[in-house]
């Protein structure tokens, strides 16, 4: 089913959108969620909080790009998931093993204003816009998707050991730009 | 700033960007299936007398990850393309028939408002000594035994090879209680079914009538897609139930046939992608069509065909594309591949219909994305070949290289010369 006609079946408040929206986008969810929680029934339950918060999303909201928008709310739900787990879990999953890594592109941990979130997403989409495509997917696929490394370097045609060193230049050179913008203290 | 809320910047990455990335991820997991697929097959078959049994999850896609060009690369390091025109007065042309082109719905998955701006373009895979490099008689082996699992089918014998020249295995043929199956070198299945067994579609629908409405056509695709759609892969299926006129000259009673005109119409399957590139090469390597040519029982499947022509080839590169106005032009000049009986069109040509599509065939090294252009050369090919049909228009098929034409040169025999 195209996914104007399952967004239409959310505006009729007809309960197959969720099942086709399952149907067709549900083993992808689960491995978005899979990727940060490590753990089948985490992820399952994410995929299914992911389907009730679109219901409850749909109307008024009419994504353009329905894959995209489904994606973010289960990444953000298996993150805010992931927070509320044993300290056991974490450590493990691919999202930790990011996290790690992105943490060399802040300073302290200082919260900072919701406003200047919004800046930061601007920001962060500027600064993602200066790269080449493959360099921009290597980045996404690791840091918005969390797939592993060789994952990741083979979905975006490098090399490990390339893919290594241009997440490196990009962590460093993104650190230099949100320090340059006053975001690092 | 805390590490979590960059994340969650990292969540509001605009939307174009995310689809980019999500397109590298899908094409590579569709990769990473077809290549593990072969490579499992090639070391089971190996052992002898072991049965593979692979999921049947398993697509058949380039096992070549695809090249993304990245923007700003020098443009002289693609390879100029060498391209043949095969245009004859002979036999066997390449023109379709119609009552009126115009009024037929176009199935193809292109539209011109796609904007496409670069395709990849294919090359026939070839060994070191240069000889072209189909599927080895171990490949074709697993192929035969994954569609079988697939159909749930038992092979009861040792495929015989059959079609074999210079060492070569061009095609296996593998018989079970219900079908015939053939693998090709090139990746082609093709399933004939054994008439008890074959497997049949409510009466209320209709498979190999000659004057089968479209409403009715479409609403038997719809049903074989649903039976069907599984062996092509998990996304969404959908049909192409085109097909152009044909004449019976000589009919015959036995196969029913009635004298004049009859409906040529395909059932053709194959998977939407996750976006129209991959929907346009989903359509041009990987389609399944099924037929039904039993007169007595219009609603029995009798084979199925599908293809798998990646099989044969890797991905040299996307090329940049040339607008619908820019390939006209190339057509007037005479820079298209056609068969059509020696007849180029001119300025007075009317155009029936464009389509993009992909070529190649035996001839070409290449499968390449074209501008199929369908030209009403009905009082050409009357006047010239005395060929006329009452009640149709005649179209011919000129294919015109969609990409930029400093990419590609064309090989000697080259009869646009004529026209300048």
């Amino acid at each position: 089913m195209e996914d104007k006609d399952i967004i239409e079946l959310y505006w009729q408040r007809d309960e197959t959108a969720i099942r086709e929206t399952d149907i067709k986008y549900g083993s992808y969810l689960h491995a978005v969620a899979f990727n940060i929680l490590n753990d089948r029934e985490d992820a399952k339950e994410t995929t299914n909080d992911t389907y009730l918060k679109t219901w409850n999303s749909i109307p008024p909201q009419k994504p353009s790009a329905f894959l995209v928008w489904l994606s973010r709310i289960t990444r953000s739900l298996a993150i805010d998931r992931l927070r509320f787990l044993t300290r056991k879990k974490r450590g493990t999953s691919q999202y930790d093993i990011s996290l790690e890594e992105l943490e060399e592109c802040i300073g302290g941990e200082t919260a900072v204003k919701e406003y200047e979130l919004s800046i930061l997403k601007d920001m962060i989409n500027s600064f993602l816009r200066c790269y080449s495509e493959k360099q921009r997917n290597l980045f996404l696929c690791r840091y918005f998707y969390f797939d592993s490394l060789k994952e990741a370097s083979a979905a975006c045609g490098f090399s490990e050991a390339s893919a290594k060193t241009q997440l490196f230049r990009m962590r460093t050179a993104l650190k230099e730009y949100l320090a340059k913008e006053g975001f690092l203290s | 700033m805390k590490k979590e809320e960059i994340m969650q910047a990292i969540n509001e990455v605009d939307d174009d960007l995310l689809i980019s990335a999500q397109k590298a991820r899908r094409k590579h997991r569709q990769n990473q299936k077809h290549q593990s697929m072969i490579k499992t097959a090639v070391i089971l078959t190996a052992a002898a007398s072991l049965i593979v049994v692979i999921s049947w999850q398993m697509h058949h896609q380039t096992d070549n990850p695809t090249t993304i060009i990245e923007p700003g690369r020098d443009t002289e390091e693609k390879t100029i393309l060498t391209l043949n025109k095969t245009i004859t007065d002979g036999m066997g042309m390449s023109v379709v028939m119609y009552p009126d082109i115009k009024k037929e719905t176009d199935y193809n998955p292109w539209d011109i408002s796609m904007n496409l701006s670069a395709l990849p373009v294919y090359e026939k895979k070839t060994d070191s000594n240069g000889e072209p490099m189909d599927l080895s008689k171990e490949e074709m082996l697993s192929l035969l035994q994954e569609y079988a699992d697939r159909f749930g089918f038992q092979i009861t014998e040792e495929p015989l090879s059959s079609f074999t020249a210079e060492g070569n295995t061009f095609s296996l043929t593998a018989k079970t209680k219900e079908a015939q199956l053939s693998c090709y070198a090139d990746g082609e299945i093709t399933v004939f079914f054994n008439k008890e067994y074959a497997p049949r579609i409510p009466e209320s629908l209709k498979l190999n009538v000659d004057d089968l409405s479209k409403e009715e056509a479409e609403a038997t695709a719809t049903y074989l897609s649903e039976m069907f759609g599984y062996l092509l892969g998990e996304d969404e299926t959908v049909w192409d139930i085109g097909g152009d006129f044909g004449y019976h000259y000589q009919p015959s009673e036995d196969l029913g046939e009635k004298e004049g005109l009859f409906r040529n119409r395909h059932y053709i399957l194959y998977q939407k992608g996750c976006d129209d590139t991959e929907t346009i090469l989903n359509y041009a390597f990987h389609h399944m069509q099924i037929w039904g040519y039993d007169i007595d029982h219009p609603n029995q499947i009798d084979g199925i065909r599908i293809l798998n022509k990646m099989s044969a080839y890797q991905e040299t590169d996307e090329y940049p594309l040339i607008s619908l106005e820019e390939a006209y032009e190339q057509l007037l000049k005479g820079y298209c591949i056609a068969n059509a009986g020696g007849i180029l069109p001119d300025a007075d040509t009317e155009t029936g219909d464009v389509q993009l599509v992909y070529w190649d065939n035996q001839i070409c090294n290449y499968a390449l994305p074209c501008y199929l252009f369908m030209m009403d050369i009905t009082d050409a090919l009357k006047e010239q070949i005395g060929l006329y049909i009452e009640g149709v228009r005649q179209y011919g098929l000129y294919y015109v290289p969609a990409i930029d034409p400093k990419y590609y040169k064309w090989t000697e025999n080259d009869i646009s010369e004529q026209r300048k």
